[in-house]
């Protein structure tokens, strides 16, 4: 849906969808004793997505030497897997997916039915009264005394509900003010850097002291058993993150040439210039909600001059 | 009745069409030849050594990394993970929940193991069905192929059956259809295997006890499948008292056919794990090959060695025969080590490496708090290291001549009324001997059961004896960490057999769950 106002001042665009995905390829268990493999891939997922999305563009001030315009869209997204196998028996806890570092073979993800894709599969920790984690004690969440698998739960996902962009452009005169901003809300990051550092026993290690990360100050963990399965690992993620702030003059006769002016544009940009969040680690945009990174992304200051002749 | 027959008719050639892709292969473009088949047959062997045919990276499985997907090592995280034998320290998956028994339907481990089995048994009945159809079915190699394959299927369903029970698993043969349709169970499934037993045996197609070439099947191979099949039936069948004794007779029946074949064991203990342990043909009825060059795999004895030193441990990888790069997993707890005497039992191979960690394995997860074992060792009789240090050349010993030893006193223990005491008493002390120790003075269950775990540890029997001499579940017996407490506590009787993996009822509706699950 396409909307206008105010002689197309403000322009919206509304899009609400809802789109189901069949035949989606799932590596597939076969029955043991009728083939050479125990899983195939077959044609046999579905996946459902619902969402809306709006678009608004808004010119703000429209005058000579003066002109502003803002831009801003929302996506709410929500997506759920609804059939992997060919009887999904309520016994059968999907695929897992989502390798993890830190040991041989670990994920921490799934596609199940009835949950959002890639949804983190985790024991429930238990905490302190001061509120720090207590290693190697989760809930057992299906009170039947002891805490194995099937005390595991669906927590979370890495895509977010929502997503913002936002943009504004700022003329007057021969300066120019532009700016991007993004921001995602219900987004959860597996913190692997924090599980794979947080372990006290392996401080020690070839002889060697090892690097911990400086959580271990506040959360130590002497006690690993499914350490690496803890939610306590899995964080809001949301963020907001001004990306780019632009600063320019244009001096439009800088000398003449034969036929024309020759102009000169100054600019100054910063990249990258404040994240707004509550996660712990580097960097809280992580595609596939894994975070293993340990490079800080770099704010980039760049300042030019462009001659047009 | 005529139009019906003559509408039939037409149909049938037009369903037996062959696919045009030029990349698929059918088995009738391969198996142009009797060679061809003996590659197949191969493949049924090799299935036990590696985890795929593409090195060690590669995997017959799936669900599972490929490494720990390996049969020798799937069957040692069943068979002494889950005992007082062996520890895992990883953080890998649930490889913990293995020592303090607390698995699931939905582990990974225990489905790794259930789908080796079944990957081999299903490999053995498509060799038995190709061969069986083919023009050179009465071919007399192509015979003995179908006799080892019949035999090697046997080996997995022994270990199927001991493992998830009989009751409930899928019973396929080279009778069963490929396809998408999963197999029912078979309540008649040990009967069956008697029956294979005794056919294989019967029949001249294998070969006799110790005339196979090493590390083939011969009947050698399947008088240990028939005494361990009827030393445990008792237990599968849940029979006692006159029920359970003819299984004993039958056991010792075929103990004392292998101790007839081999009168003396091989003079040294360490020797049967080394590097060149191929050549313990005076013991070793069957051992599943690793050469270094051409069986490379992250399981088997790859696996038992290298996950017995640290990273950098360079001082315990030279005595190993290895490279620096050890991976610090199995550890064995202090219940068990107390079981030896330290000084004269020659199979007393443990030690805290040389940091001298303690052996009293505080820590769950730490390879530092407790001892491990070097029995197995890539290091040469010879005192050679293989090329490569690598990637090991050490066979694991499926069956040894030992073990039957000691099943025909257990024999004769539980009541099998065809061997008398000394008969009895002179094979368990044969093994004794070998050790370096007396003459038994306890001629007990309970001292036998500590016999076999100082004379098989690690070799993938220990949970099925423990389960046989009711110590495997509730408190007659702790060891460390059992149950996930330090000094070990009772756990539930289903814990006996492990789940049918979750993932099977998706694809298998004919199948049931071991109660408990």
């Amino acid at each position: 849906m396409d909307l206008g106002f105010w002689n197309d001042r403000l322009t919206a665009n509304l899009d609400v969808y809802y789109r189901k995905t069949t035949d989606l390829l799932n590596k597939t268990p076969i029955p043991a004793g009728a083939n050479l493999r125990n899983e195939l891939v077959a044609n046999i997922g579905t996946l459902e997505n619902k969402g809306v999305e709006l678009d608004l563009t808004y010119i703000a001030l429209q005058k000579q030497d003066l002109f502003w315009q803002i831009g801003f869209n929302v996506a709410y997204n929500k997506n759920m897997v609804t059939k992997l196998t060919a009887y999904d028996s309520a016994e059968y806890k999907g695929v897992a997916t989502g390798g993890i570092s830190g040991a041989v073979g670990n994920t921490i993800q799934r596609f199940m039915v009835g949950e959002p894709v890639q949804t983190f599969y985790v024991y429930q920790q238990v905490y302190d009264v001061q509120g720090h984690p207590i290693a190697g004690l989760f809930v057992d969440r299906n009170g039947d005394g002891k805490v194995n698998e099937d005390d595991m739960y669906c927590y979370k996902k890495p895509a977010p509900d929502f997503t913002f962009g936002f943009s504004t452009n700022f003329n007057w005169k021969n300066w120019t003010l532009a700016a991007s901003a993004h921001a995602n809300l219900g987004n959860y990051v597996y913190n692997n850097n924090l599980s794979q550092f947080s372990y006290m026993g392996d401080l020690w290690t070839n002889n060697f002291t090892a690097n911990r990360i400086s959580n271990v100050l506040q959360d130590p963990f002497y006690n690993s058993d499914n350490l690496y399965f803890s939610d306590y690992f899995i964080e809001n993620a949301s963020f907001f993150k001004l990306d780019n702030v632009t600063l320019g003059y244009t001096i439009p006769k800088l000398f003449r040439l034969a036929d024309r002016n020759a102009s000169l544009n100054l600019f100054l940009t910063v990249q990258n210039v404040v994240t707004l969040t509550r996660y712990t680690g580097v960097d809280p945009e992580v595609f596939g909600g894994i975070d293993s990174n340990i490079y800080p992304r770099p704010r980039n200051y760049v300042m030019g001059l462009k001659f047009n002749f | 009745m005529a139009a019906a027959l003559l509408t039939a008719t037409s149909c049938i050639r037009d369903l037996d069409i062959q696919p045009v892709d030029d990349d698929v292969v059918l088995p009738a473009d391969i198996l142009t030849g009797v060679e061809q088949y003996e590659q197949v047959l191969a493949k049924c062997y090799i299935g036990l050594a590696v985890s795929g045919s593409a090195g060690e990276n590669s995997g017959d499985i799936d669900g599972i990394d490929n490494g720990f997907g390996q049969y020798i090592r799937a069957l040692f995280y069943m068979q002494e993970l889950t005992t007082d034998a062996a520890h895992c320290v990883w953080d890998d998956k649930t490889v913990r929940f293995l020592h303090y028994m607390k698995w699931t339907r939905s582990d990974v481990f225990v489905r790794a193991m259930f789908s080796r089995g079944y990957y081999q048994i299903s490999m053995c009945n498509e060799l038995i069905r190709q061969a069986e159809a083919s023009q050179f079915k009465d071919n007399e190699k192509i015979q003995q192929y179908i006799a080892e394959a019949k035999a090697l299927r046997l080996l997995s369903y022994l270990h199927i059956v001991d493992m998830f029970g009989y009751e409930h698993v899928p019973f396929a043969t080279e009778e069963t259809s490929v396809g998408s349709v999963g197999p029912a169970p078979n309540p008649e499934l040990i009967d069956w295997m008697e029956d294979q037993i005794d056919e294989l045996l019967q029949s001249n197609r294998l070969a006799d006890i110790r005339h196979a070439e090493y590390g083939r099947v011969d009947k050698g191979f399947v008088q240990m499948i028939k005494a361990k099949l009827n030393l445990n039936a008792p237990v599968y069948l849940n029979l006692s008292g006159a029920e359970a004794a003819p299984y004993y007779t039958k056991a010792a029946e075929a103990c004392k056919a292998i101790v007839a074949a081999y009168p003396a064991l091989h003079p040294n203990y360490q020797e049967l794990f080394m590097a060149d342990n191929d050549r313990c043909t005076d013991e070793i009825i069957f051992g599943v090959q690793a050469k270094a060059g051409e069986t490379q795999t992250w399981g088997a004895t790859q696996f038992l060695i290298r996950s017995s030193y640290e990273e950098g441990d360079a001082e315990t990888g030279n005595r190993l025969g290895m490279n620096s790069g050890g991976w610090g997993g199995v550890v064995v707890t202090p219940t068990f080590l107390q079981k030896f005497d330290r000084t004269k039992d020659a199979r007393f191979i443990f030690d805290g490496g040389p940091n001298n960690y303690p052996d009293t394995m505080d820590d769950p997860g730490s390879f530092k708090t407790a001892w491990t074992a070097h029995k197995f060792t890539n290091m040469a009789s010879t005192g050679n290291i293989y090329e490569g240090a690598t990637f090991v050349e050490t066979d694991f010993p499926i069956f040894r001549a030992a073990d039957a030893y000691l099943m025909l006193a257990e024999c004769q223990l539980r009541g099998a009324s065809n061997v008398t005491e000394s008969e009895a008493k002179a094979a368990w002390n044969a093994v004794r001997t070998r050790a370096g120790l007396g003459n038994v003075t306890s001629y007990t269950l309970d001292e036998l059961l500590d016999e076999r775990g100082r004379e098989l540890y690690w070799e993938c029997y220990r949970r099925s004896d423990l389960i046989r001499f009711g110590k495997y579940t509730g408190n007659a017996y702790l060891w460390t960490w059992k149950g996930e407490e330090y000094n070990g506590t009772s756990v539930a009787d289903y814990l006996k057999l492990f789940p049918i993996p979750d993932a099977e009822f998706n694809t298998n509706s004919l199948l049931g769950q071991n109660p408990g699950y």
